[in-house]
C-alpha cells in the first residue's frame, strides 16, 4: 500500500521535476531589477547568473536523462555560489557553503526520480564507395543502355571494361596503374552514351572508335598481366642467385 | 524439474524517500533561497547607501 503510494508520488513528481527549482531562486529577479536601477552591474550579473543557473538545472532535469540530476545539482551549485558572492556579498567561505548547500540540496531533491539511458550513438555513415566500385556502379548503367539500344559493339566494350574491373578487384595494388585508363576509357563512355541517349545520330567512326576502347581495354588487362608476370620471373632470379649464394644449389 | 521464472522487478526505493527529498527542499530553501532574499534586501538597501 505504501509502496504503491511512493510510486504514485514518485511519478507525479517525474512529472513536475525540476520546476521547482527556478521557484527557490525567485527572489534573485526582483533583486536584478532592483540592482539595475541602482546601476550595480555585479549585482545584476550575480543575479542573473543565479537565476540562469536554476533555468539550465530545471532544463537538465526535465530532460531526464543519466546524469542529468548530477549536472543540476553543480547548475545549481555554481549559480548559488556566484550569486551569494556577487550579489549577495557573502564573502567567499560563506558562498562556498551555500553552494555546497545548493549542490547536496538539488541531489537529495530529485533523489529516486527515474532516469532514462541516453540514447545510442548516431550510426556512422556507410564509407563512399572506392574507386573500383564507383567505375562499377558507372559501367552498370552504360551496359543497361547497351542493352537496352541492343548495341553490341558498346556492349563489346562495357564487357572488357568489366573484365579490367574483375582484374582491379582481384588484384587492387595494380589501381594506380589503371586508374588514369578507368577515367579517360569510362567518362569517354558516358560521355558517348548520353549523347546516344539524347537522340543524337551515331557518327561513322564511332564503330571504330568503340573497337579501340575494347582494344585498349585488353591491351591493359594483358600488359598487367606482362607487368605482373614480369616481376615474377624477377623474385624467381633473385631466389635461385640467393641459393646458389648461400650454397644450397 | 521444471525452471521457475526468476525475473527480478526492479527494486523500489526505500519508504524514507520523501523525508530526504523534504529534507533537499529545506537545504535548498537554507541556501538559494536564502542568498536571493539577501540579494534583494541589498538591492533595496542599494537604494539608502
Amino acid at each position: 500500500m505504501l509502496d504503491r503510494a511512493l510510486g504514485a508520488w514518485i511519478g507525479l513528481r517525474t512529472r513536475w521535476r525540476g520546476l521547482a527549482l527556478p521557484i527557490f531562486a525567485s527572489p534573485l529577479l526582483p533583486a536584478a531589477l532592483l540592482f539595475a536601477i541602482d546601476g550595480n552591474e555585479r549585482g545584476v550579473t550575480g543575479a542573473a547568473l543565479g537565476f540562469g543557473g536554476s533555468l539550465l538545472a530545471a532544463r537538465a532535469l526535465r530532460r531526464g536523462r543519466q546524469g542529468d540530476s548530477h549536472r543540476a545539482a553543480w547548475l545549481m551549485a555554481v549559480g548559488t555560489g556566484l550569486s551569494a558572492q556577487m550579489a549577495g556579498h557573502l564573502g567567499i567561505p560563506m558562498s562556498l557553503i551555500m553552494a555546497t548547500g545548493a549542490l547536496f540540496g538539488t541531489r537529495m531533491m530529485y533523489q529516486a526520480l527515474p532516469e532514462t539511458a541516453p540514447p545510442p550513438p548516431p550510426e556512422p555513415p556507410p564509407p563512399p564507395p572506392g574507386p573500383i566500385e564507383e567505375s562499377r556502379l558507372r559501367l552498370a548503367r552504360i551496359e543497361a543502355v547497351a542493352a537496352r539500344r541492343g548495341d553490341g559493339k558498346l556492349q563489346g566494350v562495357a564487357s572488357a571494361m568489366e573484365g579490367v574491373l574483375d582484374d582491379l578487384t582481384a588484384h587492387p595494388d595494380r589501381l594506380p596503374q589503371a586508374r588514369r585508363f578507368l577515367t579517360v576509357h569510362l567518362d569517354g563512355l558516358e560521355r558517348i552514351v548520353e549523347r546516344l541517349e539524347a537522340g543524337a545520330a551515331p557518327p561513322e567512326g564511332l564503330p571504330i572508335l568503340l573497337d579501340d576502347l575494347a582494344t585498349t581495354a585488353q591491351e591493359l588487362r594483358g600488359r598487367l598481366t606482362r607487368e605482373e608476370s614480369a616481376a615474377l620471373d624477377i623474385q624467381v632470379k633473385v631466389l635461385s642467385d640467393r641459393l646458389r649464394e648461400e650454397g644450397f644449389r | 524439474m521444471a525452471e521457475r521464472n526468476v525475473t527480478t522487478l526492479p527494486a523500489s526505493p526505500p519508504l524514507t524517500t520523501p523525508l530526504v527529498w523534504a529534507w533537499g527542499g529545506v537545504l535548498l530553501t537554507a541556501t538559494t533561497w536564502l542568498v536571493g532574499i539577501i540579494a534583494l534586501f541589498r538591492s533595496i538597501g542599494g537604494f539608502f547607501d
